[in-house]
């Protein structure tokens, strides 16, 4: 845990409902803070590609205006310096042919938002905690640790 | 001529050949050479005779030249001799006439000369020799130049001694002008004191010398100019002579003179031994006599020298000529004697070699003759008595096979007489060969009316073509016998012309009745077929038509016989139809087809060139020894049919054409519809999931803040939230099921109810759940999607036994009508049987949301998936009994569902 500000968790998503309930999960965690938050595909790879930020996780959502989830996740794995920062893609849709592309994109996992916000709740947290504190990343990967 | 080559013997035509060869030769060379000789002889005796005259003339010169040396040896003495005259004319005063000359010859000259004075008219004045007194030099006047000359110089001049004219006496005279020039005054030395001494130098021997060196010479005279012969004191001349003399010293030329008596050649020559200084002129004349007879002699020698060379030559040359000829010819000889002894029929007879290579392969040639000559006459022999074997043969043969025949030749008189005989005549006319011999032949029992054919019988025997004809008999009973009669001529190959015939025949009565009947019935058969109402062809092999009906005729538009003869391509078969096929190969190759039925149909063309389609039956007709006869053609007309079938392909083709659209359009739909509802299904949930956020937020964190019935509303709300989105979720389903393509394999359904039991086993905890799984028969199934079936059907089972202490699931299928019927049954709560038929519908339920969960979409799914895979689903049910869910899945398939959504029946 970075305590200088640096933004670990990059949020990708244009519900600002789904923003505020992801925040405020995150808070229950204390994660909240560390969360940057885009609002379209373009602000995303801006983000990235621009000022080069590298978070420790991106949430990606699919359905974004601009620029697609699918096409950023797309540019996220083909850059050599972002390759290694893992994506979990968060969507709504349980289309079976999303999971495929994202897959096929190499998206380190995707997660289906639940309805239920309690359940929505416990993934949110559950991916704070998973990549936050329990996942490795490379050695010498994204960032200098 | 007489004597022609081919008659005479080689080795004489060989032996005067070399002899008229080396005669040639010889008399060439001897011609030749006596030409040469002759002229060789010729050019030396002209050179004899050019030698001749020059020594003549140089001898003659250097005589003269010796004699002008040894008169000059007496200058000095006449020089001394005239100075002292010239003084003595001083002491006389210069008065000739007081000079007394006689004094002066005694004392100063002792008598040895005589003196003459010269006057200026060239005459001598005074001497002492009287003769020569007044003697004038003019008449001489060349002379009478050289006088003239000296008179008016000074000097010395010496003459040359010469015979005076007249007494022959030798003389030598000297002149010199007084020194006055008034005189000339002149010493004549006399000769008697010289003459011996010039005795040496004589003319006459070097004249006998060169005359005797020359054969050709007869004579040599040498005359002076004043025609006095040298050398002959007592020449006579005679005048033509002298004339020609004088014409030569006059011209100073020579010439020729051919003496008239003797034939000689006489020359002339002119030897100019003038010498200025002296006033004589000593030349001469030489006369050469030539005479012809030496070289004539010669000349004659030769010839018969050459003569007899010839003549010897031409002997030796006889002889050998005679040997040569006969050494040749010998071996020839001996070549001819023995090919003319095998000739003679001795074909063994050896023939002795000869060392020739010409003879050698000669030899071989005719060897290798003879022996093919011998090979050729075993041959012949061979032949000879085959062919008697075969005419043997054959005539055993016609026996056999004919009725009667004969065989005839012409006799040198003209007449036909019949050899032999073989068959039985009798049976065919009831005469015997004896009897028809007697009545003259075979021609005799000719029926008067067929007479014809038999006379083309003989027409073609005499010009050796064989002939077939066929005529009436009369038999001896007098009936009419109907014969095929045959004949074949007989060619003397040597002879060059036919020399007979055989005959044979057979009694064709019967035949001909079959004939009859066979043309009646075909006539029959042919109505048979004009009458038809088909169309009717006879191609022949080549797809020429033969035969066309009268029905066809009509059909194609043409005139009676219009159609007859012409290729059946070009006229009712198109050259190309309308696909393009060469018809024409079509054609050919059904001719060609060996089977024997062959049915096709294609279009034909009208006259008007109408096009019509008609299935052909083809059939090859062959005759009794399976030569083709043709191809018969029986059509029917199908035009109709064939514009129905056009018609029918074209409407099928627009229906699948429409129906492809139709898919297509419907494809278009799902697409849409797919990217729709998931587009819907996505945006509806995010709200619902705002919804129940932050319901849920004010629920746990606000809730101090709130009333019970405030937080009671709160909770309403959160779950009316995720009822919409389970609803949305099972439209979604369904929507799906209804539109995802089937996965179609061989499953066994166990497995998947295997599987659904295990992703239920969570909702069993704590109840007591008893679940029996039957035999489940295999199927052909989309697995996910029957999977979805009996996680509906499980799932609903156990929801409705909820309320049972002890749940009993039952899974299992059965056969009815020969196909797997599968069921789940429960001992739930069951309904009322009358509203079964509403059970399947979408959001359709019999029990409310309050009691038993669900969106009512479940089963119209089961119900859809079923459908999709052919098969039917129906329930069973008794409130407070238990419910019994059955279906099938259709065809082994499962096209039912496919069939119905989109493609058409075939």
């Amino acid at each position: 845990m970075e305590p200088n500000g640096e933004k670990d968790i990059l949020l990708v998503e244009d519900n600002p409902h789904d923003v505020e309930l992801i925040l405020h999960v995150f808070e229950w965690s204390n994660l909240h803070g560390r969360v940057r938050v885009v609002w379209d595909g373009q602000e995303a790879l801006d983000a990235l590609f621009e000022e080069k930020v590298r978070p420790r996780v991106i949430l990606l959502d699919l359905k974004l205006p601009k620029v697609g989830g699918l096409e950023v996740l797309r540019q996220i794995k083909e850059d050599a310096s972002l390759r290694e920062i893992p994506v979990v893609v968060f969507s709504s849709s349980a289309e079976e042919r999303d999971i495929a592309l994202s897959y096929g994109l190499s998206a380190n996992s995707y997660i289906v938002k639940p309805v239920e916000f309690d359940r929505f709740a416990e993934v949110v947290r559950e991916i704070g905690c998973y990549w936050q504190l329990i996942n490795r990343t490379p050695v010498g990967g994204s960032r200098p640790d | 001529m007489p004597l022609s080559l081919r008659s005479r013997p080689f080795s004489q035509t060989l032996f005067v050949s070399i002899v008229a060869l080396i005669a040639i030769i010889v008399i060439g060379i001897t011609l030749v050479d006596y030409s040469i000789a002759e002229r060789n002889l010729r050019d030396h005796q002209r050179m004899l005779e050019g030698q001749t005259e020059i020594e003549l003339n140089d001898s003659i010169m250097l005589v003269d030249a010796g004699l002008k040396l040894f008169d000059d040896t007496m200058n000095g003495e006449m020089e001394r001799g005239l100075a002292q005259f010239n003084d003595e004319y001083e002491r006389a005063d210069r008065d000739a006439s007081a000079m007394n000359l006689t004094r002066i010859k005694r004392e100063v000259f002792l008598d040895e000369m005589d003196l003459y004075v010269i006057n200026a008219s060239n005459t001598i004045e005074f001497t002492t020799y009287p003769p020569d007194q007044d003697l004038d030099f003019n008449t001489q006047p060349e002379f009478a130049e050289y006088l003239n000359r000296i008179r008016n110089t000074s000097g010395f001049y010496p003459d040359r001694v010469v015979r005076e004219p007249g007494s022959n006496v030798l003389r030598k005279y000297a002149y010199a002008p007084t020194s006055d020039h008034r005189y000339i005054l002149e010493l004549g030395m006399i000769g008697e004191t010289f003459r011996t001494e010039r005795q040496r130098l004589k003319y006459t021997a070097m004249i006998e010398d060169i005359r005797s060196s020359n054969p050709y010479v007869e004579e040599i005279r040498i005359f002076t100019r004043f025609g006095r012969q040298v050398g002959n004191s007592s020449f006579r001349s005679d005048p033509t002579l002298k004339a020609r003399l004088d014409r030569v010293i006059e011209s100073k030329v020579g010439f020729d003179w051919i003496c008239p008596k003797t034939g000689d050649k006489i020359r002339y020559k002119y030897i100019d031994l003038f010498d200025a200084d002296y006033g004589t002129d000593l030349s001469m004349v030489a006369e050469l006599t030539y005479s012809t007879a030496p070289l004539t002699e010669a000349l004659g020698d030769l010839v018969w020298f050459h003569a007899i060379a010839a003549l010897a030559a031409l002997m030796v040359g006889l002889v050998t000529a005679g040997i040569v000829s006969g050494r040749l010819t010998g071996p020839i000889r001996g070549l001819v004697g023995d090919v003319d002894a095998i000739a003679q029929g001795d074909l063994e007879h050896p023939i002795a070699p000869i060392p020739a290579r010409e003879f050698t392969v000669l030899e071989t040639s005719i060897t290798s003759m003879i022996e093919r000559l011998k090979g050729t006459i075993e041959q012949l022999q061979q032949h000879e008595m085959s062919l008697s074997e075969s005419e043997d043969r054959y005539r055993r043969t016609l026996d056999l096979v004919s009725d009667y025949a004969f065989c005839r030749v012409l006799e040198s008189d003209g007449r036909w007489v019949t050899v032999w005989w073989a068959g039985a005549p009798e049976r065919v006319c009831q005469y015997t060969s004896d009897q028809i011999d007697g009545l003259g032949g075979w021609e005799a029992l000719v029926h008067p009316d067929d007479r014809a054919a038999l006379e083309g019988h003989m027409t073609a025997v005499l010009v050796n073509e064989p002939y077939e004809s066929a005529f009436r008999i009369l038999s001896s009973e007098g009936e009419i016998r109907w014969v095929s009669h045959r004949t074949m001529p007989i060619l003397d190959p040597l002879a060059g012309r036919v020399t007979g015939y055989y005959a044979a025949g057979q009694d064709v009565t019967d035949r001909k009745k079959n004939e009859v009947a066979l043309r009646e019935s075909e006539e029959k058969y042919r109505q048979l077929v004009e009458d038809a109402g088909s169309i009717i062809l006879r191609l022949g092999p080549d797809g020429t038509i033969w035969y066309v009906n009268e029905f066809a005729e009509r059909y194609f538009g043409y005139e009676p016989g219009e159609l007859l003869g012409r290729d059946v391509t070009g006229t009712i078969v198109p050259e190309l139809d309308a696909e393009g096929v060469r018809m024409g190969d079509v054609v050919h190759g059904i001719c060609r087809d060996p089977s024997e039925n062959f049915i096709h149909q294609n279009e034909n063309i009208r006259k008007d060139g109408s096009r019509v389609f008609i299935t052909w039956t083809n059939r090859r007709i062959v005759g009794e020894d399976r030569s083709p006869l043709g191809i018969l053609c029986v059509g029917n007309d199908i035009t109709r049919l064939k514009e129905a079938e056009a018609e029918n392909r074209r409407l099928y083709a627009e229906l699948e054409e429409r129906v492809r659209k139709r898919t297509e359009d419907l494809a278009a739909a799902n697409r849409e519809l797919e990217s729709f509802t998931y587009t819907v299904s996505h945006d509806l949930r995010s709200p619902l999931r705002a919804i129940d956020g932050y319901t849920y937020i004010l629920q746990h964190e606000h809730q101090t803040e709130l009333t019970g019935s405030a937080l009671r509303y709160l909770d309403q709300i959160s779950q009316n939230a995720r009822r919409m989105a389970r609803l949305i979720d099972d439209l979604l389903n369904f929507s799906r099921t209804g539109r995802q393509a089937l996965v179609l394999r061989d499953l066994d359904p166990a497995v998947l109810v295997a599987e659904v039991l295990d992703d239920i086993d969570g909702e069993r905890q704590g109840r007591d759940v008893q679940v029996t799984v039957g035999g489940l028969a295999p199927c052909r199934a989309d697995p996910a999607l029957l999977k979805q079936v009996f996680a509906n059907l499980i799932g609903n089972a156990l929801k409705f036994t909820r309320s049972r202490e002890v749940a009993e699931i039952e899974v299992g299928s059965f056969e009815e009508n020969g196909r797997p019927v599968y069921y789940v049954r429960d001992n739930g709560v069951g309904f009322d049987q009358k509203y079964a038929s509403t059970l399947f519908q979408v959001f359709h339920r019999l029990h409310d949301a309050t009691e038993y969960e669900g969106t009512g979409v479940g089963l119209a799914i089961v119900q859809r998936i079923v459908e999709r895979h052919g098969g039917r689903c129906r329930v069973e049910s008794e409130p407070g009994r238990g419910t019994t869910f059955f279906f099938t899945l259709g065809e082994e398939n499962g096209d039912g569902a496919e069939r119905r959504e989109g493609h058409p029946a075939g």
